[in-house]
């Protein structure tokens, strides 16, 4: 029949179609309110009000970068329209029953399938392009800074909505639309929606470096393909140019599954209400005909007793489950988030070097929250609407309404139904949990811990948002406008702590707290049973709200059922509100009283503005001389149970600077509670100790060398609970403080300024940068201005079950009045900062040439201790043989629990996070721990010999600590670690430029840029040592501990330690190292062409090697300058492994020039691949052109 | 016995739905006649407890229905005029949540679900899902509902329409075999299904009850008042210019025109009035003369 008519015909019944829904969907309501939602969503993204997607200032807010990440992270909100305009295209007919009158008229079938998608699909694109102009809006909003906003101009606009939001939304409207023909659910189209987003969520989370050409495909939304186009790019670049390089591809299958997916609906569709042509059922066997049973007597007990209503309830739930139980969508949701699980985990690797972690159950719980909170948003937004609104679209609500059943069975089923659905999620999650410990071979699976961690502390808060979304359903007209007012409500929700609104009172959630193995759920337990118990009473007024006004019966507006609903309010009603308002007000005060009165509410922003205060008020003592410590006697009494510790001692400060002081700051964390301090000899002038500043005058001038003694008497408290950032150092078991937190340290702390781009909101100038190189002011300076050692004893009290540990020699132990005492008292004089742990211990021991090596830990994670000890006897063996001998004669590693992720170095002294060292798999790696290796090496730099502050003062800390545990695994494990790590540290320094915040510095000036001084430093040493060799570079070294190892001021620079290594390089290698350290270079290195010919019992192979050389300013601007330095040059045997995991057959450096170049060499074995600087010791941006393989050119 | 007094609902938008309605209902099958917009269904429905007057007061056996609503709900039967089912859910399933709903349990529940589905002929097909059924079946399935736990007051609003006559016949049947001692309230705008069944009825229009009584007593008001004759078509225009014209029936191919007049017009003969006449005579009495051609 559709062949009898003209193309015109077709053509004019299309755009009848196209011209009727469109404008249908263009006078609805619900439009303009979607419209609207996504142009202020994609305004307030782009001006970083709520969601922060670039905090670096240097990134404009029209910058392209910024452009297309807003669109890229809202895109998943672009399948909301999809579904609303063009799924309810379709199966707005079938719901309706008006499928057959449009079935029967002669419309083509094309033309009507056809209109239908475009009206629906331009619906979409109109309100994607409204999205757009929000984030063109952006910069001409006031509340944008100035300094953020560069010059204008539309064209990154367009292309971000023509190649990233356009083909989204025809993507989505193609594969929504396509599902609901063949399927006739709307359901499975929400089905889609989720699998999108799992497979984005996968496909990301997998997305390691280098990124593999086809992963970049499978990206739905193309995440993947912008990010890693920009991976390497610097700021200048990502304020300008587009990341668009890898999206074409993308883009064309994409778009061409799309089009198939409409071809298939539109070969397959049928106007006809026969059954959805992919569910065509084979007919069911009609049930077999028995005669009915005839009772004898119809005595029917009708039964309106609590019991009966029990009943009543019970059926009314199974109706309600069944209705989520038959759909698919629920099945498919489990298996997702079951995947979605696997993907999280999976993903979840160390953040040292990107090792896995032993599937703790502490380390899986930690991924619920995170992996689970946007499926059960979706569930429940879906869910909620469907269920609260069922009866009334299914048509059942006046025989419902009819019925003798009391009316809080409808919101109580419903409820518990979608509680039901958040639990079986949870459950499903942690078994799967479950199922990936035990193939990994962890069987200690704590199923009391995690019924505790996923039921209570994560469960919880997604039953509170159950109740809530029964409660917007019942205030919502219908089951759309539902789903986006209970989306309206949860995004609303989700973005309170961001803009300020940070008060748990009113958040309307259950915070995600850490569990850590050492101390469980230790000082989070009393508040998050708090909150449950209060958040619990005002879910019950919520539903019992939600019953008053329940829509029953026949459809009654929301005044009429207010109206309704005062008649109701009796007895038990009344009763339950009484008793959840009174308690809900109850623990409101006793919340109150923790966070506000016995401790102190301050909000984010208070306290940034307090922090500037200290500034705008104290800086002027910033750079005045102050005494330092030379002699400190510490005594701490620690109560771990109550969090609370007592700090008493004197200290000797002695005047190192050459003029006479009169008057000092000392700094003190005003955490503390101050009972005394006392300077000898001087009155406090100021005493701020809101701020933890005092300024001493002192009666006579303190001369050069003089000394004076202080004392105190403090105390750190911690009572009840905080609103947020509660004190994670001081914990039941597995205390870890420093001492410059509980005692008064002299100077002004520049520690608590204000950093970055808060500052100007302030009224503070820009950041105080690091003095300049050879600044001879500085010379003398250190941190908080220590200039001198000194000597330290601490005498630590703690209960009698834990042990005490700080640097120094163990002099005494003893136990008095049940508690444990322990003396340590340092061997030589040390930099004044020590670190002071406490917890239940266990120890494991082990010698190395006298000096005693102990690892306290956890009973709990044995496993990396062995690995620990090896490292530590391999490193000091090494260090004392190439640097100088080990200062200390003990070396301890300390536990402490994952509420602070890092290894920090103090005399002979590491304290290392649980999550971190001691719940690494180290099985598949080296023998050799990282961050053991990397603090021992502090040892020498940073104790022994400490930088002076000023530029580049990081460098002789990190870089030469990195340096050493490169050294230590080239000479003790097999090749393929070292070159893994080094592969790991080159992308990690250009991944980081992206986010400099003011300009790249070279390596001699870096002002504390830790991708400069951890990474590209340290390759650029390591390079210079494979060309000049070990030997040479650690004369250097030696030379340069041996000026400044141990000695007072003047201290160390970063040009001190090049020029150490200027001496020991040749004068060819001079201008390398002035590339190295004192320029920003990049290089850019590639094998064009090459190619093997046997020659003699051998091989000759030549390569076509071009290189080129740019250098770049601070933003990442370059310019190219002539190449002339050395390069390794690599052959490699044939093998389907990466060269990192290959012996070379062949490994020189060669001289190369600018431009093109051919080198020759001979090789013994037949090779496979070549290649120019294959292990990442140049910087090079695109290192996937060095290596070329010889069968595939 | 129902009694309603000085039913009143107002619609936002100034619209009475319903008027002032007083009703006095006994046990026994009751007809409320109207065309459509009359105000039926929502009387039915105000009735039923689901929608709330804003005046009046409502009483059934000593059940004050607007304060007490429970109290009417455990002994009413309602099947609405449009009604649907949850999806794939067969008819035993739905019957049985219906009857838990209602107070029935156990093996009870069995037992009236069972033999509501035998009467409503509706047993072999207890397994199908509802929403595969036919007109027929659905309103039968409605039916079975609307009789779970023996109400005693049962309102069937606008039941037989989309029924075939063996359907329609059936469906009267049970009707008077269930209506003999309990209040049913059939409301509908087939005068056909009031004339067989009802020994009394109301007739409703613009909200109000225009009329009450018993069949036959309305009908003899119109004994003698009541003429016919045969007119072409295209006559009909003029006869209605000079007679009042109660309607105009198609016989044969031939219209039959029937006039109310106290006097025999010209050419016109006697009709034996019917309760479609009643009705028409009822409507065009207060000025609702919607469609009499």
């Amino acid at each position: 029949m559709a062949w009898t008519q003209t193309w015109t015909e077709r053509m004019r019944a299309f755009l009848d179609i196209l011209g009727f829904e469109l404008r249908t969907h263009l006078s609805s309501p619900l439009f303009y309110v979607i419209a609207l939602l996504f142009f202020l969503l994609h305004l307030l993204t782009i001006t970083q009000v709520g969601i922060h997607l670039g905090d670096n200032d240097l990134i404009a807010v029209n910058s392209t970068w910024l452009i297309f990440r807003t669109e890229l992270v809202l895109g998943a909100f672009g399948m909301l329209p999809a579904i609303i305009f063009v799924v309810t295209a379709i199966t707005r007919d079938h719901e309706r029953n008006t499928a057959a009158l449009f079935f029967t008229t002669p419309v083509p079938r094309l033309s009507w399938l056809l209109g239908r998608f475009s009206a629906g699909t331009l619906a979409a694109v109109l309100v994607g392009f409204a999205g757009s102009l929000g984030s063109l809006a952006g910069p001409f909003m006031p509340w944008v800074e100035q300094s953020r906003i560069g010059p204008f101009d539309w064209w990154p606009y367009a292309v971000s909505f023509g190649a990233l939001g356009l083909p989204n939304l025809l993507v989505f409207c193609a594969f929504f639309f396509s599902i609901a023909a063949l399927t006739r659910s709307a359901a499975l189209s929400f089905a889609a929606a989720l699998g999108l987003l799992v497979l984005e969520v996968v496909v990301n989370g997998n997305a390691g470096a280098p990124v593999p050409q086809w992963l970049l495909l499978a990206d739905p939304f193309a995440g993947l393909p912008v990010a890693e186009a920009g991976r390497y790019w610097t700021v200048s670049e990502l304020n300008s140019q587009m990341p668009t390089a890898f999206l074409l591809p993308n883009r064309v299958l994409w778009l061409g599954l799309a089009f198939l997916a409409l071809a298939l609906t539109c070969w397959r569709y049928r106007m006809d209400l026969a059954q959805a042509p992919f569910f065509r059922r084979r007919p069911r066997r009609k049930a077999a005909t028995t005669a009915p049973p005839i009772p004898a007597e119809i005595t029917h007990s009708v039964r309106f007793d609590v019991g009966a209503t029990l009943l009543q309830f019970r059926s009314h739930l199974k109706m309600d489950l069944r209705c989520v139980l038959q759909g698919r969508f629920f099945w498919l949701v489990l298996l997702l988030g079951v995947w979605g699980t696997i993907s999280e985990v999976r993903g979840a690797t160390s953040i040292l070097i990107g090792l896995p972690l032993y599937p703790v159950t502490s380390v899986m719980l930690g991924f619920f929250r995170n992996a689970l909170l946007q499926f059960v948003l979706l569930l429940l937004i879906y869910y909620s609407a469907v269920l609260v609104h069922r009866e009334r679209d299914c048509g059942l609500a006046e025989m419902t309404g009819s019925a003798p059943c009391p009316a809080w069975i409808m919101a109580a089923s419903k409820t518990i139904v979608l509680c039901g659905i958040v639990t079986s999620l949870l459950l499903v999650s942690m078994l799967t949990s479950i199922a990936l410990q035990a193939a990994a071979g962890y069987t200690d699976f704590e199923l009391g811990l995690y019924l505790q961690g996923v039921f209570i502390y994560n469960g919880f808060y997604f039953y509170m948002l159950c109740a809530l979304a029964v409660f917007v359903q019942v205030l919502s007209p219908g089951k759309w406008s539902g789903m986006i007012l209970l989306l309206v409500v949860f995004v609303a929700l989700l973005s309170l702590d961001g803009l300020g609104f940070e008060h748990l009172l009113y958040g309307f959630r259950i915070p995600d707290v850490v569990y850590s193995d050492m101390n469980g759920f230790g000082h989070f337990r009393l508040p998050t049973y708090t909150l449950i118990a209060y958040w619990s009473a005002f879910c019950a007024l919520l539903l019992v709200l939600a019953h008053l006004l329940f829509p029953s019966g026949y459809y009654a507006s929301l005044r009429e059922r207010l109206r309704d609903a005062r008649i109701h309010i009796r007895g038990p009603v009344a009763r339950t509100s009484a008793v959840a308002l009174v308690v809900f007000a109850g623990l409101g005060a006793f919340i109150f009283y923790n966070t506000n009165v016995l401790n102190d509410y301050k909000t984010r922003e208070s306290n940034l503005q307090l922090r500037a205060r200290y500034e705008l008020d104290y800086g002027r003592y910033r750079n005045e001389p102050a005494p330092s410590f030379v002699d400190v006697d510490l005594k701490v009494e620690l109560y771990p149970e109550e969090r609370r510790l007592e700090s008493r001692g004197s200290g000797v400060l002695r005047n190192n600077k050459h003029d006479a002081i009169v008057e000092f700051a000392v700094a003190l964390d005003p955490r503390n509670r101050v009972n005394a301090m006392i300077v000898e000899g001087a009155t406090p002038v100021i005493q701020d100790t809101a701020q933890g500043f005092y300024l001493f005058s002192l009666a006579s001038p303190l001369q050069p060398g003089g000394t004076l003694t202080m004392r105190w008497d403090l105390e750190r408290v911690n009572q009840g609970f905080v609103n947020s950032a509660p004190d994670n150092e001081l914990v039941a078991n597995g205390t870890f403080v420093s001492s410059v937190d509980i005692m008064p340290v002299p100077g002004y702390n520049n520690e608590r300024e204000v950093t970055g781009g808060d500052r100007a909101r302030f009224g503070l100038p820009p950041a105080a940068r690091l003095p300049a190189l050879g600044d001879p002011s500085h010379l003398d300076d250190l941190r908080f201005g220590v200039d001198s050692r000194s000597t330290f004893r601490v005498v630590c009290g703690t209960t009698a079950d834990q042990i005490a540990v700080a640097p120094g020699v163990l002099k005494t132990e003893w136990v008095e009045n049940g508690r444990r005492y322990f003396e340590y008292v340092v061997e030589r004089p040390i930099w004044p900062h020590v670190s002071l742990l406490s917890a239940r211990y266990t120890v494991a021991r082990d010698d190395w040439n006298g000096v005693s090596l102990e690892v306290y830990h956890d009973a709990k994670h044995p496993w990396n201790v062995p690995t620990m000890l090896a490292t530590a006897r391999t490193a000091l063996e090494y260090f004392s043989r190439e640097f100088s001998p080990y200062p200390h004669s003990y070396f301890r590693i300390l536990e402490y629990p994952r509420y602070r992720s890092a290894a920090k170095s103090f005399p002979g002294t590491i304290p290392y996070a649980e999550n971190i060292g001691f719940m690494t798999d180290l099985r598949g790696w080296a023998q050799l721990d990282y961050a053991t290796l990397h603090e021992l090496a502090h040892q020498w730099w940073g104790e022994m010999a400490y930088g002076a502050r000023m530029q580049g003062r990081q460098v002789l800390n990190e870089t030469l600590a990195q340096y050493s545990t490169f050294m230590v695994f080239k000479q003790y494990a097999d090749p393929v670690w070292l070159r893994r790590i080094l592969v790991h540290t080159q992308n990690g320094y250009l991944e980081a430029r992206g986010s400099e915040a003011v300009a790249e510095q070279p390596v001699l000036l870096t002002e504390d840029q830790g991708y400069i001084s951890y990474n590209k430093a340290a390759l650029a040493l390591f390079a210079l040592q494979e060309l000049i060799g070990a030997e040479r570079v650690h004369r250097a070294l030696r030379s340069y501990l041996g000026k400044f190892a141990e000695k007072g001021p003047p201290f160390p620079t970063s040009r001190d330690l090049v020029a150490e290594l200027r001496a020991v390089a040749g004068p060819e290698y001079q201008p390398l190292i002035t590339d190295l350290f004192e320029r920003i270079m990049l290089y850019d290195t590639s094998v064009v062409a090459a190619e093997a010919r046997p020659v003699g019992d051998g091989y000759e192979v030549t390569l076509e090697v071009d290189a080129r050389q740019y250098e770049s300013n601070g933003t990442g601007v370059e310019t190219e300058v002539p190449l002339d330095t050395w390069f390794q040059i690599a052959v490699f045997p044939e093998s389907d492994r990466g060269v990192i995991e290959l012996t070379p057959l062949y490994l020189e450096h060669h001289r190369l020039r600018s431009g093109a170049q051919r080198i020759t060499v001979r090789v013994q074995e037949k090779p496979g691949t070549v290649a120019v600087d294959p292990f990442h010791l140049m910087i090079d941006r695109t290192p996937n052109n060095n290596v070329l393989n010889l069968g595939r050119q | 016995m129902l009694q309603l007094s000085s039913v009143t609902k107002t619609y936002p938008g100034g619209v009475r739905a319903l008027d002032e309605i007083d009703l006095a209902i006994p046990a026994g099958l009751f007809g409320l006649l109207g065309p459509n917009g009359a105000g039926k269904s929502t009387l039915m429905r105000t009735i039923a407890t689901l929608q709330a007057p804003d005046a009046g007061t409502i009483t059934f056996d000593g059940i004050d229905v607007l304060r007490d609503k429970t109290a009417l709900r455990c002994v009413l039967g309602y099947l609405p005029q449009e009604f649907g089912a949850y999806p794939r859910t067969s008819a035993e399933t739905m019957l049985r949540h219906f009857a838990a709903l209602k107070g029935l349990h156990g093996p009870a529940q069995k037992d009236v679900v069972n033999r509501l589905l035998t009467l409503t002929n509706l047993w072999d097909e207890r397994k199908r899902s509802v929403d595969t059924f036919s007109g027929g079946m659905k309103q039968r399935y409605g039916i079975a509902q609307a009789l779970l736990g023996s109400p005693r007051l049962l309102i069937v609003d606008e039941p037989t329409a989309g029924l075939d006559p063996a359907e329609r016949r059936r469906f009267q049947n049970l009707l008077v075999e269930v209506g003999e001692e309990i209040v049913v309230i059939l409301s509908t705008h087939l005068v056909d299904d009031v004339a067989e069944l009802c020994p009394r009825l109301a007739i409703m229009g613009q909200g109000r009850i225009l009329k009450t009584g018993e069949p036959r007593q309305l009908i003899e008001e119109l004994r003698g008042r009541l003429w016919a004759c045969v007119v072409p078509r295209t006559e009909v225009q003029d006869m209605r210019a000079d007679h009042t014209v109660l309607s105009c029936r198609l016989k044969s191919g031939l219209t039959e025109a029937r006039v109310l007049s106290e006097q025999q017009p010209d050419g016109m003969t006697a009709a034996s009035p019917t309760l479609d006449d009643v009705y028409f005579a009822t409507l065009l009495e207060h000025g609702l003369d919607a469609n009499l051609d």
